[in-house]
């Protein structure tokens, strides 16, 4: 209920901002009538009465000024005449100006661009059913003081892994290599995966 | 007539509120009432109070109506709202909270 009422008030000082400050005028001035009748009261002249008032009145303008701060009119039409002084200095001075815009789209087009491919590497899930559960496994060996990542997986330790790695709902190894192809036309060489038959199962694709 | 003293920052708000609680009143008769019912010791000037006004309504506390006056011509007359009497309750323990402090203070050291 607060919220709305303050939301309209808010707009309605920034759209009919002439009204509001029009409403204020008469406002104050009925105040400065009110300080002059009571002066004249008092016994005054009217034009001595005019001068006390303004007197005890203090400054308008600067009273006007706070209302519309309060209202936060100040701060959206100063935005909007910050704006429009850039794009006046942006015309005016294309000197610099024109630099400054190259230079800007290039750098966020190198953005987008890096971007595009971190998204479409890192951040966007792989292309498999529930790719939330995928995860790599890598062979490392400790020997002594030694240890070594990515040590060859040899073919004693494949069931080692397959029968101990009760986390995982399938296990499989792969490995890459080449293949060179040959026939009736130049030989031709290829790259391969080598896998077991657990890796496409653990994907969740094809032979099942 | 001696310069009236300088309100304590938050508290004309806490006038103003607790001013137009009983009756919806314009400017005029909210400066009016504060310097007449406070024994003329506060006088709040209208640099001060139209700002204050504009503050609230922008804050939804009170709201405003152009109305006939006792002034015999329109006046902008301000209301509390319901929010704005929850504010009210709120600025006047507030109030009493530090008042009372103030007095302990003055009372014991």
């Amino acid at each position: 209920m607060r919220l709305r009422r303050v939301i309209l008030h808010r707009l309605r000082s920034l759209f009919r901002g002439s009204h509001a400050n029009a409403d204020l005028e008469r406002e104050i001035d009925l105040h400065f009538e009110q300080l002059v009748k009571e002066a004249m009261a008092s016994g005054m002249s009217e034009s001595e009465a005019r001068i006390l008032a303004r007197r005890q009145f203090g400054p308008v303008e600067s009273t006007k000024e706070k209302c519309r701060d309060m209202r936060r009119v100040n701060l959206i039409e100063n935005f909007i005449r910050d704006v429009r002084y850039a794009l006046r200095m942006i015309r005016t001075k294309p000197g610099f100006s024109v630099p400054a815009l190259v230079s800007l789209a290039l750098g966020i087009g190198a953005n987008i661009a890096i971007f595009s491919v971190v998204n479409a590497v890192l951040i966007r899930p792989l292309p498999y059913p529930e790719p939330e559960k995928l995860v790599g496994v890598f062979n490392s060996a400790a020997f002594a003081s030694l240890f070594i990542k990515d040590w060859p997986l040899t073919l004693e330790m494949y069931p080692t892994y397959k029968e101990n790695a009760q986390s995982f709902e399938e296990f499989g190894v792969w490995t890459v290599g080449a293949a060179i192809v040959t026939g009736v036309a130049d030989p031709e060489q290829v790259a391969t995966v080598t896998m077991t038959h657990g890796v496409l199962r653990a994907l969740g694709v094809g032979l099942g | 007539m001696p310069k009236p003293s300088d309100l304590l920052q938050g508290t004309l708000d806490l006038l103003i509120l607790k001013t137009i609680a009983r009756e919806p009143l314009h400017g005029w008769g909210i400066a009016k009432r504060i310097q007449v019912l406070s024994g003329e010791v506060l006088s709040v000037g209208q640099g001060s109070l139209y700002p204050a006004l504009h503050r609230l309504e922008q804050q939804g506390w009170i709201e405003a109506e152009w109305k006939d006056s006792d002034l015999g011509r329109l006046a902008k007359v301000y209301s509390l709202t319901r929010a704005g009497r929850k504010q009210l309750e709120r600025e006047l323990n507030t109030w009493s909270r530090l008042s009372s402090a103030v007095q302990l203070l003055i009372q014991t050291a």
